[in-house]
């Protein structure tokens, strides 16, 4: 007994290890970036000692900046959600003051130097119309029985303030026909008139203006009451002096700013972009309209890409020649964030928009030019099927030759120093090129914001940007209101006449119908890349069979359920066996199979509905797990104890769909099917009572993985599912869903408690399957575990092991600090995790996305196929060479020897 | 008398039973008030594309819990109609559509090969799949052989269809009572170990161990610089427990406790083993 413990506890600390990291490869497989988010408020600090930018973001984030670089210096997360959204920074000395919260407003003040909180108290409140601070005093105006009621609280300690100011409710005509700038309150009356009053006195004066508008919005920050009105693209700016309200027209679109420079003298700053690489600044004086010469800029840049930039914050100051100068700390619709010294440059740009990724992809990068010569030589006849090279000798010959040729150049060029070795240089397009072991790729991300990005992975450098302002917005997911963008890889970097191939599906900006957006995936270019499509496309699958140019055709199917071939007028390499394709809605609960037969030519093809499924209302269909199309089983069945094989139930067509139903006794209920995409049979389906969001799926291999919150046990808890064939392999020779086996598989499950929350999982994927699988998992704590999928096996047996090396059933899953791979990196807000393989068989790139960007690469079992970096590359020489010498030796030794027995 | 007083008994226990038994039933039937299943009705198509036509209807009561198996007649022209499909390796496709009382309608479609319809002489398989509400959300089709070769041989027809119900499963749940129950008993069993065979660790391995400490104390007289090898373990870099059992190995007894109480990183599952074989050296020095 006691040695089988040891046994155990020796055989799990031997697990463990696999994920151990040592000390001094911290950071160096690895990368993180810390983002904010999308800026919503910001304010300058230009006191010298600590010269610092305060922001409040939607991402509710509240985080200090050092100005001169950019790089965040503290960061505070508050709730997430409408609890945790910032309406309100208010900079002291001391401290910066934030309001956040919709019901319930909580007022906190963290140190400027080091974000610690100071002070927090909260309140609860009703129909919150607009918050802001007058004089120490947080101002909260809200309606109530037809009355605007205005609080007021001490804004450090919370004490309601003496007076509740109330305004006739008559006044406020609906939010969208007013806006409040620095306290006063500016709305359009039935009769079109403007009428501006201060909400900080209870006076009831009120100035009024005759001025036609359709639109009223405040200037953000303003010192002074200050509004632009819109009227058929016409801007006005209003703004309150003295008592007195003043009209200025403004002659281009763009975004403002007012900056009180002297005491009755203000500063109005505008700001636009005219390009998606230029930014264009004006400066003038308020009062008089005198244009400030030293603050009319045009920056241009050309890896820039930004759209309608705003002001934020700014700060202006006099100058030694006696000029006005001006920091500008200026977001943009695209989301990124810059400080802009006028007159001057862009002193740094961070693309916040990266924490709202909703895509991402890890493309391979093509081969060098040398390797691409040697391929084309040497490559097997399918290779040459896009070499279009001619394989008569003497041109192979002269081939041979001139790539020899062409190595034995790079190869002096190197030794003589006169180029740099590629991997010297970051950054250039020399270096983008495919390394041995398939490590470096490059991520392609799309973001919520309309820009895609592709970046490095081995050291997280932006390579390129492209924004789709102009180009489509994104559909939205009906179930959980985020944004989706399908994007398949069409071609690959393997085929080297033809450049890698990228398409986006996107919704039209005037219409529901698709816009497809193709595009380079290795430098981001786009030649005639968008195109309209007169249809809304609901599905879109890939074919099996590439097209002539080696594109990878993807089947359209519109709302119509009619299919369309993509790219359409080229022919296709070979016939398609019959396509199956499957469509879900997820509000209806709306299940359809079509099959497609699609000819060689791809032109004019119809599909033929083949089964239909419907949930019952109100079920809504909220996950669709399939397994990774990348993925290779590699073992077909487990050996158990009594040396049988049980065999593993491996359909490539299933998937998985999660639906949730509101339930009267149960709250609610999960249920999970598993469906053959093809057939339509319901292989399995299990109900989950009380169990409600978080929701996260993982479909791999033969088993799958589902995690959610119970609601009467309080805890989340892992059901863990594993589909067997039995003892007997049902489909050996090969595999067809349609009048298949009618023995529906062996499901084992098991249930499993996570000690913490779960924000995202994911299970790795190695090239071959050799590698055992590991399943990734962000928890609300900011580690990111490894989980041995040992761990979470249905089959971990209670009583005697039922296989070998089986852990025994323990219902609680342990959270080793070893097992969390990114260390002291603490990840917040994980949106989700990418997984890909590499060449390499033992290793998986791993790349975590959210507030926080993390890449890093895991290997499951151990790198296996790779040499240790401690490995002693002298000893084993020398050892070698030892023995060589020796066996040399000795065999002349020997022969001597034999030569004089010999004579003997 | 006292049969008398049986047989009274007797009838009260029935009336319990009866009484019983309607409440159960009046549970069972307010369980039941849903909307249930009255009937499937089924149409198929023959000529790829031209429309469904009738096939039959199936009357299905949910409350017996059985499986339903009807026998429909169909005529000699559809049957010629199917052979043809099976002949072309079409798919023979079937629309049903399930009603329930109240007279609720839901479509669903399944589809098999028209050759396994044949090839199977007419005897096939409807899964209606159930909810946890007990309403259905799809319907497979499937036959009773995988034979798609002999058409020729269908001399029926009539349809046999068998209908199945099949619900969801519940969902596992943490089974942390029988854990609990397996840690106790397994603690029984090490307290009743332990008063049977009080033997310590040391008595029961001191084959073992005794080699190895001579060839320790050998390691270390021979090499005295070995004596600070173990130091190195301390560095967080050692992870694995292998490299603690490698350092024991070449430590000298006097380093060796030492050792442990630095290498073993807190909280990481070897300390427990550690601290078994902890134990035995330093009482073998004493």
């Amino acid at each position: 007994m006691v040695s089988k413990l040891i046994c155990i506890v020796l055989f799990s600390s031997f697990l463990f290890t696999v994920n151990g990291l040592y000390e001094d490869q911290a950071g160096k497989f690895d990368w993180k970036q810390n983002y904010v988010g999308e800026v919503k408020f910001s304010s300058i600090d230009v006191d010298v000692t600590t010269k610092r930018l305060y922001v409040a973001t939607k991402k509710n984030v509240v985080a200090s900046l050092a100005i001169d670089t950019g790089d965040i210096i503290w960061r505070q997360i508050l709730e997430k959600g409408p609890e945790g959204s910032v309406e309100l920074i208010h900079p002291t000395k001391s401290k910066i003051i934030t309001v956040s919260g919709v019901d319930v407003v909580k007022v906190r003040g963290w140190d400027v130097k080091d974000g610690y909180l100071h002070f927090e108290w909260s309140t609860e409140t009703n129909n919150v119309l607009y918050l802001f601070v007058f004089n120490g005093l947080l101002h909260n105006v809200y309606s109530s029985n037809n009355l605007i009621a205005v609080d007021t609280y001490h804004l450090e300690t919370g004490v309601k303030g003496k007076a509740t100011y109330t305004f006739p409710a008559h006044w406020f005509s609906g939010s969208d026909r007013c806006a409040l700038s620095s306290g006063s309150l500016a709305c359009f009356d039935v009769a079109g008139k403007l009428n501006i009053g201060s909400l900080i006195k209870s006076n009831n004066d009120r100035l009024s203006l005759d001025i036609i508008g359709d639109k009223i919005e405040a200037i953000p920050g303003s010192p002074i009451p200050a509004f632009i009105i819109t009227n058929k693209n016409v801007e006005k700016l209003v703004y309150v002096k003295e008592n007195t309200i003043h009209l200025r027209s403004l002659t281009k679109r763009s975004s403002s700013f007012i900056y009180t420079y002297m005491a009755d003298r203000h500063i109005l700053l505008q700001i636009s972009s005219p390009m998606q690489d230029t930014i264009v600044t004006e400066g003038s004086i308020l009062e008089d309209s005198t244009v400030i010469e030293s603050l009319s800029s045009k920056e241009s840049k050309s890896t820039l890409k930004i759209s309608n930039p705003r002001i934020s914050s700014a700060f202006c100051g006099r100058s030694k020649a006696n000029t006005v100068n001006c920091v500008a700390l200026v977001s943009t619709h695209d989301q990124s964030l810059m400080l802009l010294k006028i007159p001057g440059s862009i002193k740094w740009h961070r693309e916040e928009s990266l924490t709202n990724i909703i895509n991402v992809e890890l493309v391979d990068l093509p081969v060098s030019d040398i390797e691409a010569a040697i391929e084309k030589e040497f490559g097997n006849k399918e290779s040459f099927l896009d070499h279009s090279v001619s394989t008569g000798a003497f041109s192979m010959f002269v081939r041979r030759l001139f790539s020899q040729l062409q190595q034995l150049r790079t190869l002096f060029e190197t030794v003589l120093g006169i180029i740099e070795t590629p991997s010297k240089t970051t950054g250039t397009k020399s270096n983008l090129v495919r390394d041995q072991f398939g490590l470096h790729k490059i991520i392609v991300a799309v973001t919520s914001a309309g820009k895609i990005f592709g970046i490095d992975n081995l050291n997280g450098e932006i390579l390129w940007t492209v924004l789709l302002c102009g180009v489509g917005t994104f559909y939205e997911n009906k179930v959980n209101g985020l944004p989706s963008a399908p994007m398949h890889l069409q071609r690959n970097s393997k085929h080297l006449s033809y450049s890698p191939m990228c398409t986006l599906l996107l919704k039209s900006e005037d219409s529901e119908n698709t816009v497809l957006f193709t595009f380079n995936p290795i430098n981001g270019e786009s030649k005639n890349g968008v195109t309209q499509l007169p249809y809304r496309v609901v599905q879109a699958v890939p074919l099996p069979i590439l097209n002539i140019e080696s594109v990878r055709s993807l089947i359209l199917f519109d709302s119509s359920n009619s299919p369309h071939l993509y790219p359409a007028d080229v022919p296709l390499s070979s016939k398609p066996p019959p396509v199956y394709i499957y469509i879900a809605n997820p509000i209806n609960g709306l299940l359809q199979g079509f099959t497609v037969d699609v000819p060689i030519s791809g032109k004019e093809f119809s599909a033929k509905e083949v089964w239909k499924t419907q949930f019952n209302k109100p079920t809504q269909i909220i996950a669709i797990g399939s397994r990774d199309a990348m993925e290779h089983v590699h073992s077909q069945g487990r050996v158990l104890s009594d040396r049988s094989v049980l065999y593993k139930y491996i359909n490539p067509n299933m998937v998985a769909i999660l639906t949730l139903a509101p339930d009267t006794t149960h709250k609610s209920v999960l249920t999970l099917h598993l469906l053959d995409a093809v057939s339509g049979i319901i292989i399995y389906s299990v109900v989950h009572k009380r169990a409600t969001y978080p929701i996260h799926l993982v479909h791999s291999e033969n088993w799958l993985l589902c995690s959610y919150y119970n609601d009467k046990t309080r805890r989340t808890e892992i059901a863990s599912y594993e589909l067997y064939d039995g003892n007997q392999l049902s489909n050996s020779t090969d595999f067809s869903s349609v009048g298949g086996s009618l023995i529906p598989p062996i499901v084992e499950k098991q249930a499993y408690i996570l000690p913490g929350f779960l924000q995202a999982m994911k299970p790795t994927i190695t090239e071959k399957g050799i590698t055992s699988k590991h399943i990734l998992m962000a928890t609300t704590t900011g580690h990111l575990l490894e989980v041995p999928w040992a761990f979470l096996d249905p089959r971990r047996p209670l009583g005697e092991p039922k296989e070998e090396g089986a852990i025994p059933y323990i219902p609680e899953l342990p959270m080793l600090s070893e097992s969390m791979i990114n260390y002291n990196k603490s990840l917040m807000r994980v949106d989700g995790i990418y997984t890909t393989p590499s060449s390499l068989e033992s290793t998986c790139l791993v790349f975590v996305y959210g507030l926080d960007l993390f890449y890093t690469r895991v290997a499951p079992s151990k790198t296996f196929d790779v040499l240790k970096e401690d490995f002693d590359y002298l000893v084993i020489i020398i050892v070698t060479t030892i023995l060589l010498v020796s066996a040399y030796v000795t065999k002349n030794l020997a022969s001597q020897k034999a030569l004089k027995q010999a004579w003997k | 008398m006292v049969t008398i007083l049986k047989r009274i008994l007797n009838t009260m226990n029935y009336k319990l039973i009866c009484l019983f038994c309607s409440i159960f039933s009046s549970i069972y039937c307010s369980d039941s008030s849903y909307d249930s299943i009255s009937d499937v009705y089924l149409e198929h198509e023959l000529i790829p594309n031209a429309g469904f036509t009738k096939r039959s209807s199936i009357l299905v009561n949910l409350e017996s819990r059985n499986d339903v198996v009807s026998i429909s007649t169909i005529n000699d022209s559809d049957i010629q109609l199917l052979k043809q499909l099976a002949f072309k390796n079409e798919l023979y496709r079937l629309k049903v559509t399930v009603r329930t009382l109240s007279g609720k309608e839901t479509h669903f479609l399944t589809f098999t090969r028209a050759c396994l319809i044949v090839g199977s002489k007419l005897n096939d398989i409807l899964t209606l799949h159930l909810d946890h509400l007990d309403s259905p959300f799809a319907v497979n089709l499937a036959t009773t052989s995988s034979n798609c070769n002999s058409f020729d041989e269908l001399n029926t027809n009539n349809f046999t269809t068998t209908v199945f119900f099949r619900r969801p499963e519940t969902s596992p749940v943490p089974d942390t009572a029988t854990y609990i129950q397996k840690m106790e008993r397994e603690r029984d069993a090490r307290e009743k170990g332990k008063s049977n065979n009080n033997k310590s660790m040391l008595g029961k391995y001191w084959m073992y161990i005794l080699p190895l400490v001579i060839f320790m104390m050998i390691a270390g007289a021979s090499n005295p610089e070995a004596r600070h090898v173990p130091l190195n373990c301390c560095i967080p870099k050692t992870l694995a427990g292998c490299k603690v059992i490698v350092s024991i190995a070449s430590a000298t007894l006097q380093s060796l406790k030492i050792n442990f109480l630095n290498c073993i990183p807190s909280g990481s599952p070897i300390a427990d083993n550690a601290s078994v074989t902890n134990t035995s050296p330093s009482e073998l020095i004493l």
